[in-house]
């Protein structure tokens, strides 16, 4: 499913991540590591946020060679989402609703899901750190991805959230799409059937001892 | 004290240091001290005269009281002004509202001196009555600024309302960033882009004007050629705040399934949209001797160097200061090229292929670059 081919990432001289090969076959996989290793800069390049050298695949679509094809078929959530402030929560996701081609009635059941109806119209730059985490979510589940990238995906999450997280993903599963989740917190509590942990160290992604 | 002095006096003196400095430069160096005394003779003589003098008094006064009214909203810090004693919260308040408005004060009093001095009494009342006005006003301001902190003003609930029933395209993100934090940047270079460009057409007419006495016009189609290479290249800093949003707010935007070739369309379709104004001038007052497509292809021209700015951008990130050399070269090079005779829509042709490419070439390349140059 997602498949990483001689990926290299750095910055200036300074080597982030060097992947020889990485295939995670479909399911729901998590990724570990300590602040710092690497993760965000892995789930950026993965998500086509930030450029690298090598190639990254899903679903065997090329992230630079069929760039709108792999982006339509993977979605990214951001550990601490920023969005223009001025923006409200409905018009963020509209826009990115009508790009990923999302089916009708999945935005407002996503907004229902995560029970930020009553604060959709205002500005984003008037959000608590959960409000702006629910509306990163609710824009990753958007549209029909093969994989979603989710980088810490309960942080600052009330509970009621976190088990419509739980929820959504295990729905999303059932009809075959894939994710990648990066957490500080024990995924198992959140009951979820991972399939594989890996672990970012010392430069690499490596299987979870 | 202090910290009112930092957060509501220095803050507005150095907001509107450059429009301060120029009155002052006009005030002390182009007119002499016997004009002021002429001028502020007639103030005490002519009630029309003193109306204007208390007109923009009064103007002065509404902008440095709405700047600290404003800054009270910004800083909550400064809500705390509210737990001191009334008589010393008022008494900050005076100071603060005389050392806002000194320069209109000091020369008030010289106005009232003259006024005194031609035994004027009438318009030393009015004077010091508008005076006396001037700083109750700033009191009843800062004090409902501070009982009445952040209320749900007109405004909010009208665009509260409005953000209900709509959403804003993608197209106007940009615009809408640009008009909530740098209004000012953008009506002062709308402005002077548009009497510029007004200029350079009225220019033109008048030495094309059919009686122009016989003789050969002056200029050609370079003239505007150059106008647009100004108003082009003058909307470098609007284009970096383009660049810088997009990097700042919408690292998501690459996530999108949104081709190079479109993300590079949208772009100057924004760009489009910025110089709709000129088009519009340009449209309404066609030069003549010149077809329609010679006048629009130099409207062209100005658009393909926001989009040439845009792509060098991209290419290297850095902050405005180091782009403004770059932007200096650019127009030092079209400016020869221009005058060279080289075609407007050459120009605009070879301008908007070479930053299509090489947006192309460097946009995955260009990762969002974090901290944003400022």
């Amino acid at each position: 499913m997602l498949h990483l081919h001689n990926f290299r990432k750095a910055y200036g001289a300074r080597l982030i991540l060097s992947i020889a090969e990485w295939d995670l076959p479909p399911g729901i996989h998590w990724l570990k590591g300590p602040n710092g290793a690497g993760k965000t800069t892995l789930f950026r390049a993965i998500a086509g946020l930030l450029p690298h050298e090598g190639t990254v695949s899903v679903t065997n679509l090329d992230s630079q060679r069929e760039a709108v094809a792999y982006r339509m078929r993977v979605n990214y959530a951001e550990a601490e989402p920023t969005f223009p402030p001025f923006l409200t929560a409905h018009e963020l996701i509209q826009w990115v609703g009508e790009a990923k081609q999302a089916p009708a009635g999945q935005a407002q059941a996503l907004i229902e899901a995560f029970g930020v109806g009553t604060y959709q119209h205002t500005p984003v730059g008037t959000y608590s750190s959960g409000m702006l985490k629910k509306t990163s979510l609710i824009m990753a589940f958007l549209g029909q991805p093969a994989l979603i990238l989710l980088d810490e995906p309960l942080v600052t999450l009330d509970v009621a959230a976190t088990q419509t997280v739980a929820t959504l993903i295990t729905e999303a599963r059932a009809r075959g799409v894939s994710f990648l989740l990066s957490s500080h917190q024990a995924m198992e509590t959140a009951g979820l059937p991972i399939e594989s942990v890996w672990q970012v160290a010392n430069q690499t992604v490596q299987p979870d001892a | 004290m202090l910290v009112l002095v930092k957060t509501l006096v220095y803050t507005f003196y150095r907001r509107n240091a450059l429009g301060l400095g120029v009155v002052f430069f006009l005030a002390a160096g182009f007119l002499r001290a016997g004009d002021h005394i002429a001028l502020a003779t007639a103030a005490v003589t002519s009630p029309l005269v003193l109306a204007g003098y208390l007109l923009l008094w009064a103007g002065y006064t509404a902008l440095a009281t709405a700047s600290a009214f404003g800054s009270i909203r910004t800083y909550d810090v400064l809500l705390h002004w509210r737990l001191f004693p009334a008589t010393k919260r008022l008494w900050a308040m005076v100071r603060v509202q005389v050392l806002l408005l000194q320069p209109v004060l000091v020369y008030a009093l010289f106005v009232a001196w003259v006024g005194w001095q031609e035994r004027q009494f009438w318009a030393v009342g009015v004077i010091s009555v508008a005076g006396l006005a001037g700083l109750a006003g700033g009191l009843l301001a800062y004090e409902y600024a501070l009982r009445n902190p952040h209320p749900p003003g007109l405004w909010a609930r009208w665009t509260a309302q409005v953000r209900w029933r709509g959403t804003t395209p993608f197209g106007l993100f940009w615009f809408r960033d640009v008009w909530a934090n740098d209004w000012l940047m953008l009506l002062r270079t709308k402005a002077a882009t548009c009497f510029l460009w007004l200029g350079v057409l009225a220019l033109y007419r008048l030495d094309h004007a059919p009686n122009a006495y016989g003789r050969t016009p002056d200029y050609d189609l370079r003239l505007l050629g150059l106008g647009t290479l100004l108003l082009g290249l003058g909307h470098a800093a609007l284009v970096y705040r383009h660049y810088q949003f997009e990097q700042r707010w919408l690292a998501l935007y690459r996530n999108l399934p949104v081709s190079t070739l479109s993300r590079w369309g949208r772009g100057l379709g924004q760009f489009a949209g910025l110089l709709l104004p000129e088009l519009l001038l340009l449209l309404r007052n066609l030069p003549p001797d010149l077809t329609v497509w010679q006048s629009v292809s130099s409207w062209i021209f100005g658009l393909s160097l926001l989009a040439v700015v845009q792509a060098l951008l991209l290419r290297t990130h850095r902050p405005l200061e180091q782009l403004m050399p770059v932007v200096f070269w650019l127009l030092v090079g079209y400016f020869l090229l221009v005058m060279y005779h080289v075609p407007l829509w050459l120009l605009a042709g070879l301008n908007l292929t070479l930053s299509g490419s090489l947006f192309a070439r460097v946009y995955w390349q260009s990762a969002p670059t974090n901290p944003v140059p400022d």
